[in-house]
């Protein structure tokens, strides 16, 4: 008896490609709303780290895909001292209760 | 019984030999280095680990921050005076542990990262920890 595996090798292929395609659309719905979250969070004074928050496009690595979502803190300097604080200021973090959100929003709703 | 997050966290890390006094939110005007400080809910969020439409205790993931201030360097001779040990034994003071006179239960705290970041106008390290409680909401 002769097995014709092949067909099923490829069909399998084609459902994990689906499933992960599903998968990165979904990380990157969650980040696009973290990135929103973040843009309300952020104190403004002139407005220069809530215009400098954005996100990349998700790119594919050894440990999976992943999406950045924050501020260059070279362009920003002062978007680090205004997320952890600095002697006599308070943090005021906008990054880390918009990551909780949408790690929530994921946890929550895998398939957003 | 202590009557908030950092008032816990507080009598957790001075009861832990660190050799430093902690404080809510700020700490009063001329303390001197090195000293910690506490700010409690940077954020809270449900805990998706329990059914959000039934869970009366209300489990919650409250995220605070940590921070140690310290002097950077002498500023006669010039010679580093920041602790190279203190952050590292505060994370381990914290991370897995349970803060035992919390005002609710508390399942653990995890430590999710910490950052050193060097204030050279005012010659102070300055030492973020983020750690992550999770536990159950006050009653009224």
């Amino acid at each position: 008896m002769k097995l014709e595996s092949s067909a099923f090798t490829r069909a399998l292929a084609a459902e994990l490609r689906a499933e992960i395609t599903e998968q990165e659309h979904s990380l990157y719905r969650v980040a696009q709303r973290m990135l929103r979250r973040a843009k309300q969070l952020v104190p403004v004074d002139e407005g220069d780290i809530r215009d400098g928050l954005g996100l990349n496009q998700g790119r594919l690595s050894r440990r999976g895909y992943f999406v950045e979502v924050g501020v260059s803190s070279k362009e920003v300097p002062h978007a680090l001292p205004v997320e952890f604080g600095n002697r006599g200021n308070p943090p005021q973090a906008y990054m880390r209760p918009a990551y909780e959100e949408a790690a929530n929003d994921l946890a929550y709703n895998p398939t957003l | 019984m202590s009557a908030s997050s950092s008032g816990a966290l507080k009598a957790w890390l001075e009861s832990q030999g660190l050799g430093i006094s902690f404080y809510r939110d700020r700490a009063p005007d001329n303390q001197a280095l090195p000293y910690g400080t506490i700010s409690e809910g940077i954020s809270i969020t449900s805990e998706p680990a329990f059914n959000a439409h039934d869970d009366p205790e209300g489990h919650v993931r409250e995220v605070v921050q940590v921070d140690l201030w310290e002097q950077w360097r002498n500023p006669t001779t010039g010679a580093v005076t920041e602790s190279y040990t203190l952050a590292d034994a505060t994370v381990l003071a914290l991370d897995g542990k349970r803060a035992t006179t919390a005002p609710t239960w508390v399942g653990g705290m995890t430590v999710v990262g910490s950052v050193r970041l060097v204030e050279v106008e005012v010659n102070t390290i300055h030492t973020a920890i983020t750690v992550e409680i999770r536990r159950t909401l006050a009653r009224l």
